[in-house]
């Protein structure tokens, strides 16, 4: 008895590792140690309502100024001096919530699936428990074995519960990131050694890349570029995406666009940012001088935003669409990430929570149709507003967050990224704020092709408005996104210290 | 003074015609100003309301969002009282919107005198609408959340007039743009008007791009985009400060974004498509309130405009070119509204025309007084289409002056009041704007106001004259399409029902009387009451006025009144029309290009459609074949070597050596480099 008074005395100091090993301890139960499927769907719900309880406990104690906090500390490979080593800062915080949030309604959208249920639960919960890793991870070891390990499930979740050309698609989604992610690694061991640190630890780390000169930034700012711009992903290394979400089940896109895409915007702050101030400024701004004149870091975000709505614009295929518009969605949170001042780099991880939940809200909406009709071809549909009200009136307001209508949360986020952006390259911004005309262009477009016109054909006569549990799914999402609209100040005010701490090291001061 | 008719009783503080006052920046405390929060709340909540109701109480859901407009009005009254009392500009601050790094936002409200005249025309017209909507709207499949649509749109409205910042107000703008979405598209079983409300939202997207710049623009200048703050760093306060060419790109962009929502050249081309939407739709949004959103912003902001003389020449030629292009436009067009429709965007012309050449309280009564025509003239065209089985064509009307004579008398004041003939109220509202150009300088700009007033008067006369007089073009019972095209009704025009006339009588005495009342003279109790809240032009280098004086100004304003509606007489009314539309007189392609709308349409439809549907198709193509063809190669290639490293293994496996494979060459090749 002792020993779970003990335990439960040490709850509260132990929030963020928790917060790991919930779904981890989840994932086990649902996959491995219970027969029947519906014991392992009320275990994967539970284990994912816990780790979200866990998150706002985090949230409950948080003090936003107080920078890194709630660190666990476990040794893991003393000889190299990795630890495992937990903590959230701000940025961290509501990515974590984000995920914790997401993960019931995941779990609650996949509660039909028919395949081996067990096993596609497990998946989704190590998932979850390795992504909050990556997020709360204060060890640069841990990071990045979390990092990769996160291919893991979704390789496993595309390739066996997938559609027709999973294979495909999974391994393309496997080896893309996985390279990305291998120079890294070269990174990584080389900032190690050059820098002579004696650990893998964060601090250690920052510490040790204070000695590099500026050719030695320039390069490893490069390999860790590499690696979180696929998981972003960047324009030109976008194209696993679009096969992997239309490939990918509804739960996996889900998955993937709202919450795994976030690593590689995390990363850009945590790691490049932080650990390679110089080469940071160069490729931002263009403060260089020949090649590095050019602020290349946003000339990708604004191709990116451009280039990924433009495509958007002729996919037939809705979910591909979706896929092609969160290109350009994530455009906008590199822009205002590398535009490097404290109003556009924060609206940039605001961006990441408000991209999370309307991408992740669309994806939901296109699979609960999918279920239906079995296609997601839009020429398929059309005049749906009339037959199914409720699920056309939903999908127009997460369209809406989609598009950045101010009132809902894409706005809040994407317009401080173009202000912000504005002070520092104006012409980015300006470029960039035609991703909101292409961005009303492609998705009313689909809307009106999808919804509007006659009803025509037996299908779309056929098709049956959203069921309670759809609907139950749908609303705290609309909830968030209006209120965020409303209201976005809680989350700036978790958010900007630490993207303030984070400039202060890149400017130097 | 009956609450009804408050815009009578504007008298002011300061002296007729005397110097510009100044407002004094005030947190309002106490008073209908400190809830003023509630007039575009309770709209919005009630939208939300009134969908989440719909199906339980269907078609008595309606009083909820009806009753709601009659509120924000009777507050609007109220708010407006208090300012008549105490002139000044009150802030009122809610909560915090966006504060992050140094950029600043609070949910606050502005209320000063041009806030409290837009209140009234908003919530009031607003009000006169729900009202008719009831009649016209009777035994549609979605009645209440037509309704709803309504309050959204009125509280979206109501947000952008009472934004104390561009930020606020371009909440409630996009706001509005998304109820003209929704009600354009109401009747999405139509897919027209599905395309339509896109390219309605589309259009303003466009502008709306260029307001946004504007802001991050004006946020460099100014550190702020609050309008007016009690500490006097608001952006209007120290307006100022800013260089000549800077006012010059800020006026410009601001400009940008009031000719996307006050549809002038070049992206004036969704206001006619979005007539599709129910009839008191356009009447209250695409003429009345929400398409002088650009002009309300422009007269917002004219203490920036001020600063370059430059910027104003550009606003003034930008509108009297639209209001000229419009009006050649509206000759020719046959469906009843299109007309209207043409006619608002020319009218909203000399609205930006009148911003353009100072006169900012002008504009503003223009705005007023075509409020009330306009929406008249509307709500008539929907009461016809109400008579006639919901057709459009003129040259299916006629006659119609003996079966629907409310609706007869009243469009008779709005076609007389549109055409500027006194007393009544567009001849004051127009011909202080054209006056205003004269005697600043702008000759050549108040000719062509001129001549679009000619042709105002015409084409007014000659709708006018296709509806209601000479010989009916329809025989009683004659079998019709239906709205739907999905079958035949039988023709039996008659009468509205009284919740569709009242506001018909009410706006036909505001048409008529409102001028005169408001504004008789140029610098009349209207004009005084709004210098406070606008800039400031005495300063303004404007060129030499010409030869002509006041009452000759006045005197050409009468006979351009008089000469258009002659001319629409002698060729639409003396002759007989029951031959159709092959009685127009003119022939040959001037009157195709009229029209074909100058072809504008057909010019963007090939830039964007054609053009940019080729760019969209090229870059999918690239995609997939360039930047995703490298990939596939890569990867081929790559398998193809793990397959040959190790034959026997499972595709994930293989990818896994494959990756790595790579990646160790990656590696190599960055220490290497490294290392140099």
């Amino acid at each position: 008895m002792d020993f779970i008074g003990e335990f439960i005395r040490t709850i509260p100091d132990n929030l963020v590792a928790l917060c790991v090993a919930i779904p981890l301890l989840g994932a086990v139960f649902s996959g491995l140690l219970t027969e029947s499927d519906d014991t392992a769907r009320w275990g994967a719900l539970g284990a994912s309502l816990l780790a979200f309880v866990a998150s706002l406990a985090l949230l409950l104690d948080f003090d936003p100024a107080a920078g890194v906090q709630a660190v666990d500390t476990l040794p893991w490979i003393p000889a190299l001096g990795a630890n495992l080593a937990f903590g959230v800062d701000g940025i961290s915080l509501v990515l974590v919530l984000l995920t914790t949030f997401l993960m019931p309604l995941i779990v609650v959208a996949a509660w039909d699936h028919a395949d081996n249920i067990r096993g596609y639960l497990a998946a989704f919960l190590a998932l979850e428990a390795a992504v909050i890793g990556v997020f709360t991870a204060q060890d640069l070891l841990v990071f990045y074995v979390l990092f990769e390990f996160t291919l893991v499930p979704m390789y496993l979740i595309i390739g066996i519960w997938g559609g027709a050309n999973r294979r495909y698609a999974a391994v393309k989604f496997f080896l893309y990131t996985l390279l990305g992610g291998l120079t890294m690694l070269v990174a990584v061991l080389y900032l190690y050694q050059a820098g002579g640190a004696q650990s893998f630890a964060y601090d250690d780390l920052v510490n040790a890349a204070q000695g590099l000169s500026l050719v030695q930034q320039r390069w490893l700012f490069g390999a860790f570029f590499l690696g979180f711009a696929v998981k972003v992903p960047l324009f030109p290394v976008h194209t696993w995406l679009p096969d992997a979400h239309t490939e990918a089940p509804t739960a996996g896109s889900v998955f993937l666009a709202a919450v795994m895409l976030k690593m590689g915007g995390y990363g850009f702050i945590r790691y490049c940012l932080t650990f390679f101030p110089d080469a940071t400024r160069e490729l931002s701004l263009g403060t260089g001088t020949g090649f590095f004149s050019v602020p290349w870091m946003l000339v990708l975000a604004v191709i990116g935003i451009l280039y990924g709505a433009i495509v958007a614009l002729v996919q037939p295929d809705i979910k591909k669409l979706v896929a092609y518009s969160s290109v350009s969605h994530m455009g906008f949170v590199v822009l205002g990430i590398f535009a490097l001042n404290s109003t556009a780099t924060s609206a940039g991880v605001v961006q990441m929570v408000n991209h999370g939940l309307s991408t992740g809200a669309l994806f939901l909406l296109i699979g609960f149709l999918y279920d239906r009709r079995h296609t997601r071809e839009i020429a398929l549909f059309g005049g749906l507003a009339k037959q199914v009200p409720i699920y056309a009136g939903l999908f127009l307001v997460v369209v809406m967050s989609s598009l950045a209508l101010p009132g809902l949360n894409g706005f809040v986020g994407e317009f401080p990224i173009l202000l912000g952006t504005f002070q520092a390259v104006p012409w980015a911004a300006v470029l960039g704020s035609f991703g909101a005309v292409l961005a009303a262009l492609y998705l009313l477009w689909a809307y009106q092709r999808m919804f509007q016109g006659p009803l025509e054909g037996a299908d779309n006569e056929a098709t049956t408005d959203l069921t309670p549990r759809e609907i139950g799914i749908m609303v705290p999402l609309i909830v968030l996104i209006v209120a965020i609209g409303v209201y976005p100040q809680p989350l700036y005010d978790l958010v900007q210290p630490s993207v303030d701490g984070v400039l202060a090291a890149v400017n130097g001061q | 003074m009956t609450p009804g008719l408050p815009m009578l009783v504007l008298a002011t503080e300061a002296a007729e015609g005397g110097e510009a006052a100044v407002n004094a920046v005030v947190q309002a405390a106490s008073g209908p100003i400190a809830v003023a929060w509630l007039i575009p709340v309770l709209p919005l909540l009630g939208f939300v309301v009134t969908l989440a109701l719909n199906r339980t109480l269907k078609d008595r859901v309606a009083w909820i969002p009806t009753a709601i407009a009659a509120v924000t009005f009777v507050l609007s009254v109220l708010v407006f009282l208090q300012v008549r009392a105490e002139q000044a500009a009150w802030v009122v601050d809610i909560a915090t919107f966006i504060d992050v790094g140094g950029f600043t936002v609070q949910w606050s409200l502005l209320v000063d005198q041009l806030t409290a005249v837009m209140l009234l025309v908003v919530t009031g017209v607003g009000t006169l609408v729900h009202a008719y909507s009831w009649g016209y709207m009777h035994g549609d499949s979605r009645f209440g959340r037509f309704f709803a649509y309504l309050n959204l749109f009125m509280g979206s409205m109501l947000v952008l007039v009472l934004g104390s910042s561009l930020l606020v107000l371009f909440v409630g703008w996009e706001g509005v743009g998304v109820s003209s979405f929704l009600l354009i598209g109401f009747w999405f079983e139509d897919i027209a008007n599905g395309v339509a409300a896109k390219k309605a939202f589309i259009a303003n997207r466009i502008g709306d791009v260029s307001l946004m710049v504007a802001m991050y623009y004006a946020f460099s200048r100014f550190g702020t985009l609050d309008f007016y703050t009690a500490g006097g760093d608001g952006m209007l306060q120290t307006a100022g400060a800013v260089s000549a060419g800077g006012a010059l790109l800020l006026a410009l962009l601001l400009l940008g974004g009031a000719a996307g929502k006050s549809a002038q050249l070049p992206l004036f081309v969704w206001l006619p498509d979005a007539m599709a939407g129910p009839t008191p739709v356009s009447a209250l949004m695409h003429a009345a309130t929400m398409v002088t959103a650009g002009v309300y912003l422009l007269a917002r902001t004219s203490p920036i405009l001020v600063q370059s003389l430059d910027a104003m020449t550009v606003i003034a030629w930008i509108g009297a070119i639209t209001a000229l292009l419009a009006a050649l436009i509206a000759l020719r067009q046959d469906d009843i509204k299109k007309i209207l429709a043409y006619s608002t965007v020319s009218q909203l012309g000399y609205m930006v025309l009148g911003i353009g050449v100072g006169a900012f309280a002008e504009g503003i009564f223009h705005l007023v007084t075509h409020a009330f025509f306009k929406g008249l003239l509307f709500l008539a065209a929907g009461s016809v289409m109400h008579a006639m089985a919901n057709q459009t064509d003129a040259w299916r009307m006629g006659g119609l002056r003996k079966a629907m004579p409310i609706t007869f008398w009243t469009s008779a004041v709005a076609v007389v009041a549109i055409a500027g003939v006194p007393p009544l109220s567009g001849f004051f509202s127009k011909d202080q704007i054209l006056t205003t150009a004269y005697e600043h300088g702008f000759t050549a700009i108040w000719a062509i106001g001129i001549v679009t007033a000619v042709l105002t008067a015409f084409y007014m006369t000659r709708w006018f004259v296709l509806i209601f007089l000479g010989e009916p073009r329809w025989t009683e019972g004659q079998q019709v399409p239906d709205a739907h095209g999905h079958g035949m009704v039988d023709l039996h025009p008659h009468e509205s029902p009284s919740s569709m006339t009242t506001p018909l009588v009410v706006l036909a005495a505001l048409s008529a009387v409102a001028g005169a009342v408001l504004n008789f003279t140029h610098h009349g109790p209207f004009w005084t009451w709004l210098q406070p809240a606008v800039g400031d032009v005495e300063g303004l280098a404007f060129a030499e006025q010409g030869a002509l004086g006041e009452p000759a100004l006045i005197a050409i304003s009468i006979v351009a009144a008089v000469v258009g509606i002659a001319g629409g007489w002698l060729v639409y009314g003396r002759r007989s029309m029951a031959d159709g539309k092959r009685m127009e007189p003119l022939r040959g392609p001037v009157a195709e290009l009229l029209e074909r709308k100058f072809f504008v349409d057909e010019a963007y439809e090939s830039v964007l459609t054609g053009f940019g549907g080729w760019v969209a198709n090229r870059s999918a193509d690239f995609d997939r074949v360039v930047v995703d063809g490298a990939v596939n190669g890569a990867g081929r290639s790559s398998i193809a070597f793990g397959a040959v490293a190790r034959r026997v293994q499972t595709g994930l496996a293989r990818g896994y050596l494959a990756g790595f494979v790579l990646g160790v060459v990656v590696l190599a090749g960055v220490l290497m480099l490294q290392v140099r």
